[in-house]
Order: structure tokens, then C-alpha cells, then sequence
């Protein structure tokens, strides 16, 4: 048995499990399980009981990557939230000497900033699991998440929530559908450039390496055209020539133009999963004085962290430690930003 | 508990944030463009449930396609025993060839697996999703059923109507399967070329070398983002033909014509190429050639040996019967058509002695016409063949195909009485001879594999059965059996494939199929790498059967038994008309209205397989010529 083929076993189980069915192995790759009617509908069983096998082309449903179980899986998965609500009650806050922290983690490009108070809060970080799906020539596909301080709205590097063991589900949570996901798919574009580099990469070696070959085939076609002589003949005739050579042009165009639509580049992105939670948190009240005008803001101490957040820009939105800020509005702006 | 102090804070107001929006038109560093599809928000009502989300996330991880390092055509695979130099091969065009190569390896090394495990590895990533396959007419209905038994795949073959002239056929379907003669005639020329593909296939590649052929400029008009071009022949005739189908492959590879010619062809030479290093550098970009000395696949030799077995009483009769009343009821021959009838001008002159002959076929038909019309092509090929397998598959078949025509009652009867047939005498003997040797013993009929059991029980010889109708165990159970306890394994046309049979080293035809490819898949099932004893191969056939005239053809003419796997292939693959081996065979018959006169159409066309063997040899030795052992 592959180790994929384990994998493919465990998660059919879970799945089988999970839509009330009884699921049993005799065998490293076969297996049944009693399904309730609903379910073995779906699975176009003819009772109660559907045959499980891990080969493709097994008797029942094949849990197999070269079989369509991931289709039908897809389909059972279908009923299954895919936003998750959760709380995590108590964290260790910092009590220490935040002021010296702020000055550590932040540069405050042109305005003075003082720490008014700090207040212990909860907040809610959003994280986005996205599937990103990258078609060109070649393809390449990756699974990601972001996340997201649904207050501050920056976008925070945290570990994997789920993993946490301290958190429980929080059906009090906000119902409303966050605000957060255009700028995790902004975020998501911006980290598919390094994540995807590579591939980014591979695809302009090809493409030039491809244009250049026919840049060159096709101008040495029309070296030669001119060279052509007919027997007998002393000069081409011109008339013939020019033909020749405007359909050798032409026909560059296109498989130039072939050639950029084989190599242009779909990024398909989707989300797989929310999730939604909310940890205590320290907030951090500053007082900005800029010029003549003053301004409150806000920045968080993320305890899994261990560290400040942060500050997000008001120009693109994404989160600094360099901050600048405008005359009259006093909003914080990147370094980029700013300049 | 949560603390009450503890104040929750929502959302800021929008003002205080600002919602970075994602930019729909990006490119890379070179300046591709890149478009973003993003999938909707996720409005749903949130759940506490862990287990929902973990679900999904686990469905994503495992949808993501693995590295190539681990393929994912080769999981499931039972019936396709891949060999090393051709998982080698399928990681290499991967990697290093974007989708686009001539797979060149020399005869019988599995091109077609190979090709196969590509398409399926490309299809499971997702990489293509439009296919086509382009084969010659012979080696269609042989590729739709590899596909589908061998690697599960569904290829729609464009059904000889109109409504495969359409484009809406060829843009509609996205896997499909089609001689190159009939993509490339002139009502679909424009239809085929006009769809768009993701992988194009050409097998038997070399029917391209020429650009003003109509089958080069098709492959070269298909708009296509991957092509396999498949030739253990790339050359044959000069380099310019490689040049030809490397131009498919990537235009500009090997320069323009002209350049080619000053750099690589010697003048007055076209076979000896110039600059042997460099182009060897060059097509190795693009073509990958294994050979059998690189891959280590030298076999111990095989001997063939028919023996034929003289029917008697009821048994004579029969055969007798059976041909008068298939005569009766024989399909008009084909208008001359291929080199059988081209080579016997009396068939195509209805003015010669045979007219009388056709006379008396003729008034009889008539006679019977009203009731009962001429039986198919394909009728009259299964009973035939059924005729010379066992009387028993024959009075089933008879039973199916005839049953109704009261006229086969007396046949279907005697064919039922024979408890014993010359060729059960035959296998009996040579089965009580072999000793301590795994003898394997194929039948094409269900009817004659279930008699043979039958015959092996009553004389007390232990056999196993491995037959296509079985499950996965079953058949793993029977190839166990034959490994370790009975002597002899009675195989279906399914012929163990997927197993390792090498520690048999005799095999035996009780029938034969007319086709010389599938006779071929038979002896590789035990003479193959792995099989370190000579192989010894016994064809049984009745005296004048038409199994006896195809083996002394096949043996007599092209030495079959003594090829290489894969070489039978090639050799046919040279036969003008394309046809069909089986439609050949079967005119043979149709053409001919007596025994002698059939021998004269068996002559002919063994002059015509002469022929085409030499144009083999020739090639062949051209090719190595050129690649040679060295190249890679």
C-alpha cells in the first residue's frame, strides 16, 4: 500500500464516517461500509452496503488519485460548512514595558508617537485557505492560507490556527459575512509572486527561448527566399518574391501570436476554507502627532506572536513597521507609499 | 470562561481601513500576463465543527497533484507491465520535453505504453483535457482496446457517418481516436484541423516524413499544445525525413530545409549524416531512442513448431458441411481491394472458368436470399474462426450467428456430437510429453477454453484457468496456481497479462487468431525480459484449415516466430492498403471458391508480405545505422 493510497483510506473513512456510514477494512485495500440511504444514493450504491477498495477500477468506490474519487469525494463535501467559528479563551498577555516594544518594532518616519494605553481585547483573525491553480503552458497548483486581523486589517504571518489545541467552538461569533477576503486575495496575488517564482520564471526562459527560435527559423526562410534562384533564371522575379516574403511574415505573426496565447497565464483562486477566530489580544492605544494635527491609533500585540503587529497602510493596505504619516488626516503610510 | 472585561473588537469602520483590492492584470518578470479568476467569498453561516474544515482542507492537499518524481499514471495500472526504461522515459518527456518528442525507441520496447502512461499522466494532472490519437486504419480497433483494458481510458473512434464530417464532432469530443487516412480526407481535413487540441498522438510517425504528403501537413495544421510523435523508423529513406518530423515537433529545431541539407546531409548521401555529433545533440532535445542492447532486453532464442492434426470421420464432415454452407451464405467480396486480389487478377475477372462456379453460388443464394441474406463480414469471420478453434465453439457460435436457418440444425448437431477433436488428441500428447515444464495453452473461444477443461480433467491433468471474464483475485489466484502447483495454465486471449509468466517456457496455440499481432502478444507473455530459457511455441491446426495456410505464411514467408517482439508490427505496417491483417485474411476466403484456388491467393500474398519485409530490413538497418547503440 503507497503512502498516498494510506492517505486516500483515511480521509475516505473520515468522510464516510462523517455522513453516518460504518466503515470497516478486511483488508489493506478492501473494505465496505453500511451507509444510510441518502449516502449510498449519492454514491450510486445499489443497497445499504458499498464495497470500498483502494485500487482504481476496484469493485464499489475506489479511493484511488487515478480513479474519480476526489470528484465524489468533492460532492459528499459539498454539505460540509466551510467557515468555521472558533474562541480561544486565555492567552498570556505581555504586561511588560510595551512602550520600549513600540519603539523597538516601529520606525516613525515624520511624527511623534506616545503610548496612550494598552487594554486587554479579543480579536478575531480571519483565515483564508486558498487553493491557487496556475495554467500556462505548464501548470503548477498550490494550497495557502491567510490571515487576517479582522480588526486592523493586517495581514498577519500566524501559525496554523487549527493546530492549536486550546480552542473551542464560538457560536456567539459575528454571523455577518466578514469583509476581509478581497484583501486576502490581493494578499494571496502578492505571495503567489515569491511562492511562484519559479514557475513565473520557467515560463519567460520558455517563452523567449520559443520566440527566439522562431524569430530565427523564420528570418533565415527569408535569407533564403531572396537567395532562391529559379533555373535559368538570373534575378527573382520580385513580385514573387514580395508574395513570399509577406506570407513567411505572416506567418510569424501567428505563431508568434500562437505562442503567447499558449504561454499566457490563468490564476485560478479559490477559497477552501474560513476560519474565524477570536484570541485575546493586547491593544495598544498611540497618540500620533503630526505637524499641527493629532490622531489616535491602534496597534495589536498578538500573543501566538509573541510580538506587535503590524501597522497597516492606508495607501495599499499592507502591513508596516516603517511608518510615515499624511499631513492632515495623520493615517499611517508605508515607506513605498509615502515616497 | 471568558473574562467579562475583555472587550471584542469588531471590524473598523471601512473609512479606517483600507480594503487592498486585488489587481485583476498582473504579469510576470518577462511580461506573460497573468489573468486572476477568483473564486467567490465564502457567505455561508460559520460552523463550530473542526472536522468540516479539516475535511476540506485535506481534500485540497490531496487534489494537489504530486512531483513527478511520483507518477500517478502507474497507480492502478494491472493489466500494463511497464518496464524501467519506460517509466525512465515518461519522467524524461516530463521534465525535460514540454509535452513535445519523438519517441523513437526501437522495436518492441513498449513506445506505446510509453505514450500511454504520458497521456494518463497528463490527463490525471490536468494538463491536457482534448486528445486526439492519429493510427494507422490497422492499428485502431488494437489501440481503442489497450486504452480502455489497459489504462481506462475511453477514446471515442468518429463513427463512419456524417456526422463526423461536422465540426461540431471534433470540437465537442474531447478524447478521440482516428486513422490518419480518415482525419486527413478532404471532408474532414478542414473540421479536424480547426478544432483546437491539448495533446495530439501520432503513431507510426514515419507516415509523416514527407511535407507534401497530406499526412504531414495535417499533423503540421492541428493546433495543439503537446505532440508525441511515435516511430521506431524515424528514418527511412534519407535524413530529410527527420528533418520532416522534427519540423512537426518544433519548428526551427534543426533550422530551416536549406541549412539542414549544408550542415548534417552529406552530398550524394542523403543517408550519412554530417556533423554526427552535433545532431546528435540536437535530437536529443527532442527525441528520446531506446534500444534493446541499452536497456538490456536481449532474449534467449524461441522455436516454433506446428503440428497439425488430420480430422476424421464426423469431425471431417463437419468441416466439410460447415464450408459448403458458409460458401452459400458468403458476403460478396470486396470491389479488389489490397494486394491479395490485386495479385490474383482471376478473382477480379468474372469471365475466367470460375463463372460457372459463381453460377451455381449464385442460383443457390437466390434460392435462399428471400429468407435468409448473406451473413457479415464479421459473421462469417467469427465462424470461421470458431471452425478452427473447436467444434464446440463452433456449434455455439453456429447456434448465435445461424441458429434460425434451418440448414445449420444438422451442423450445430454433429459439431455437438465430436466428444474428441484431432487437435484435443494433439494437445493430450504433447501435454503428457513435456514433463516437468509449465506448458501455457491459449484458446480464443470461451466454448473451447470450457471444453479443455473439461478434456484436462478427464485425463487426470491439473491446470489452472486465467480468463479476461475473472476478477482481479482470481485471476492473481490462478497465475499463483500455475506458479507453484499444476503444469499446465488455459489462458483467454487476456493471456495473463500484467503477470509474470517468464517461469513458463512453453507455450501452445490451440487456436490462432488471424491477426499475427495478437499470435505476437501471446509469445511475449513468456518471452519476455526475465525469461532466461529458450522458449519453445507449438501451433496446433487442423490439416487445410485456413489456421494451417495463415501459418505457413506467417512462418514460410516472414519467419514470424523467429522476430523480435514488435518486428511482426512493423513488417505489416508496411503492407500497402492498410487493411486490417483479419479483413485480409477474410478476403482471402471471400475471393477464393475452392482450396486450390485459395492457395494461390495465400501465394500471392505472401509475396506481397516478402515484400514488405524487405522494405523492413532496409529501414532498419538504415536506422542503426544512424542512431546506432551509443545513441541516447
Amino acid at each position: 500500500m503507497t503512502s498516498i493510497s494510506q492517505e486516500l483510506r483515511e480521509f475516505g473513512t473520515k468522510l464516510l464516517e462523517r455522513r453516518g456510514a460504518l466503515v470497516e477494512w478486511s483488508a489493506d485495500d478492501e473494505g465496505s461500509a453500511m451507509a444510510p440511504e441518502e449516502l449510498a444514493n449519492l454514491l450510486h450504491a445499489d443497497g445499504e452496503i458499498i464495497r470500498l477498495s483502494t485500487q482504481p477500477g476496484g469493485e464499489g468506490w475506489s479511493f484511488s488519485l487515478a480513479s474519480d474519487f476526489l470528484d465524489t469525494a468533492s460532492q459528499l463535501l459539498e454539505m460540509e460548512p466551510r467557515v468555521g467559528a472558533f474562541r480561544v479563551d486565555e492567552m498570556y498577555l505581555k504586561r511588560g514595558d510595551l512602550e520600549t516594544a513600540v519603539q523597538r518594532a516601529f520606525t516613525w518616519l515624520n511624527a511623534k508617537v506616545r503610548l496612550l494605553n494598552t487594554q486587554e481585547v479579543r480579536i478575531e483573525y480571519h483565515t483564508w485557505w486558498f487553493h491557487a491553480l496556475l495554467v500556462s503552458e505548464d501548470r503548477w497548483e498550490t494550497r495557502f492560507p491567510i490571515s487576517i486581523n479582522a480588526a486592523s486589517g493586517t495581514v498577519v504571518e500566524l501559525p496554523n490556527l487549527l493546530d492549536l489545541w486550546e480552542f473551542e467552538p464560538h457560536p456567539a461569533a459575528n454571523q455577518q459575512p466578514p469583509a476581509t477576503y478581497q484583501q486576502a486575495v490581493r494578499e494571496a496575488q502578492l505571495q503567489l509572486r515569491k511562492m511562484a517564482a519559479d514557475f513565473f520564471d520557467r515560463m519567460d526562459g520558455r517563452l523567449q527561448r520559443d520566440k527566439k527560435r522562431l524569430r530565427e527559423y523564420y528570418s533565415a526562410l527569408l535569407r533564403e527566399s531572396h537567395q532562391k534562384k529559379t533555373r535559368g533564371q538570373t534575378k527573382p522575379d520580385p513580385e514573387k518574391l514580395a508574395a513570399r516574403e509577406r506570407a513567411v511574415k505572416l506567418e510569424l505573426r501567428r505563431k508568434k501570436n500562437e505562442l503567447d496565447d499558449r504561454y499566457a497565464i490563468d490564476l485560478t483562486l479559490n477559497p477552501i476554507v474560513l476560519t474565524r477566530m477570536e484570541i485575546p489580544a493586547l491593544a495598544v492605544a498611540l497618540s500620533v502627532q503630526r505637524k499641527r494635527a493629532q490622531k489616535n491609533h491602534t496597534v495589536y500585540w498578538n500573543p501566538l506572536l509573541k510580538q506587535l503587529e503590524p501597522i497597516c497602510c492606508s495607501g495599499c493596505g499592507r502591513g508596516t513597521f516603517s511608518v510615515a504619516f499624511t499631513n492632515d488626516d495623520v493615517a499611517p503610510l508605508c515607506a513605498k507609499c509615502s515616497g | 470562561m471568558l473574562k467579562p472585561a475583555l472587550q471584542t473588537v469588531s471590524q473598523e469602520s471601512p473609512a479606517e481601513i483600507k480594503i487592498a483590492q486585488p489587481n485583476p492584470s498582473w504579469k510576470t518578470p518577462g511580461g506573460i500576463p497573468i489573468r486572476l479568476h477568483a473564486g467567490s467569498d465564502l457567505n455561508a453561516a460559520a460552523t463550530g465543527d473542526v472536522e468540516s474544515l479539516l475535511l476540506h482542507l485535506e481534500h485540497a492537499r490531496l487534489g494537489l497533484l504530486q512531483g513527478f518524481d511520483q507518477l500517478l499514471c502507474l497507480e492502478g495500472l494491472h493489466e500494463v507491465e511497464h518496464l524501467a526504461h519506460q517509466i525512465e522515459t515518461v519522467r524524461k518527456v516530463l521534465r525535460h520535453f514540454r509535452g513535445r518528442v519523438l519517441l523513437a525507441d526501437e522495436v518492441g520496447l513498449g513506445k506505446t505504453i510509453e505514450a500511454c502512461l504520458l497521456l494518463r499522466e497528463y490527463l490525471l494532472r490536468g494538463l491536457v483535457k482534448r486528445v486526439l490519437i492519429l493510427v494507422p486504419s490497422p492499428l485502431v480497433t488494437q489501440w481503442r482496446e489497450e486504452l480502455q483494458s489497459k489504462f481506462g481510458l475511453e477514446f471515442s473512434v468518429p463513427p463512419r457517418t456524417a456526422a463526423s464530417d461536422r465540426p461540431e464532432y471534433w470540437a465537442n469530443t474531447d478524447l478521440v481516436l482516428s486513422s490518419l487516412p480518415f482525419a486527413k480526407s478532404k471532408r474532414r481535413f478542414d473540421v479536424v484541423t480547426a478544432a483546437k487540441w491539448d495533446l495530439v498522438i501520432v503513431d507510426e510517425a514515419h507516415h509523416c516524413k514527407n511535407r507534401a504528403t497530406l499526412n504531414w501537413k495535417l499533423v503540421n495544421q492541428l493546433k495543439r499544445r503537446h505532440l508525441f510523435l511515435l516511430t521506431a523508423t524515424p528514418v527511412q529513406n534519407n535524413l530529410l525525413e527527420l528533418y520532416n518530423l522534427l519540423t512537426l515537433l518544433e519548428p526551427g529545431h534543426l533550422k530551416t530545409e536549406t541549412d539542414f541539407k549544408k550542415r548534417y546531409v552529406r552530398r550524394g548521401s542523403p543517408r550519412d549524416p554530417l556533423n554526427r555529433e552535433r545532431l546528435r545533440s540536437l535530437l536529443g532535445e527532442v527525441m528520446i531512442r531506446n534500444t534493446r542492447s541499452l536497456v538490456q532486453m536481449d532474449l534467449p532464442p524461441r522455436y516454433a513448431q506446428t503440428l497439425m492434426a488430420q480430422p476424421h470421420g464426423d469431425e471431417q464432415t463437419l468441416y466439410q458441411q460447415l464450408n459448403e454452407y458458409l460458401r452459400l451464405r458468403k458476403t460478396p467480396p470486396p470491389a479488389a481491394k489490397g494486394k491479395p486480389s490485386d495479385a490474383n487478377p482471376s478473382d477480379a475477372n468474372p469471365t475466367d472458368g470460375v463463372a460457372d462456379a459463381s453460377a451455381v453460388e449464385k442460383q443457390a443464394a437466390e434460392k435462399t436470399d428471400s429468407t435468409f441474406p448473406p451473413l457479415s463480414r464479421k459473421q462469417l469471420s467469427t465462424l470461421l474462426l470458431a471452425s478452427g478453434s473447436h467444434p464446440r465453439a463452433l456449434a455455439q457460435s453456429l447456434e448465435n450467428v445461424a441458429g434460425d436457418d434451418i440448414r445449420t440444425r444438422p451442423i450445430i448437431e454433429l459439431a455437438r456430437s465430436i466428444k474428441r477433436s484431432a487437435k484435443d488428441e494433439k494437445l493430450l500428447e504433447l501435454l503428457r510429453q513435456s514433463g516437468q515444464d509449465k506448458v501455457l495453452v491459449f484458446a480464443c473461444f470461451r466454448r473451447t477454453l470450457e471444453h479443455l477443461q473439461q478434456l484436462l480433467d478427464d485425463a487426470g491433468i491439473a491446470y489452472a484457468t486465467f480468463s479476461g471474464s475473472q476478477s482481479q483475485k482470481q485471476k492473481d489466484a490462478a497465475v499463483e496456481a500455475f506458479r507453484e502447483q499444476t503444469p499446465v495454465m488455459l489462458c483467454s486471449e487476456a493471456g495473463g497479462e500484467g503477470h509474470n509468466l517468464q517461469f513458463a517456457n512453453t507455450l501452445v496455440n490451440f487456436d490462432l487468431p488471424w491477426n499475427p499481432m495478437k499470435i505476437e502478444q501471446r509469445v511475449g507473455r513468456i518471452h519476455r525480459i526475465g525469461q532466461t530459457r529458450e522458449v519453445f511455441v507449438f501451433n496446433l491446426c487442423a490439416v487445410n484449415s485456413l489456421e494451417a495456410r495463415l501459418l505457413d505464411l506467417l512462418t514460410d514467408k516472414i519467419r514470424m516466430f523467429e522476430l523480435v517482439v514488435g518486428e511482426v508490427g512493423s513488417i505489416l505496417g508496411n503492407l500497402d492498403g492498410g487493411e486490417e491483417f483479419e479483413s485480409l485474411v477474410l478476403n482471402l476466403w471471400l475471393q477464393s471458391h475452392d482450396d486450390q484456388e485459395l492457395e494461390r491467393s495465400f501465394d500471392a500474398f505472401g509475396q506481397s508480405l516478402l515484400e514488405a519485409q524487405e522494405k523492413y530490413v532496409e529501414t532498419k538497418e538504415l536506422d542503426e545505422a544512424l542512431f546506432g547503440d551509443d545513441y541516447e
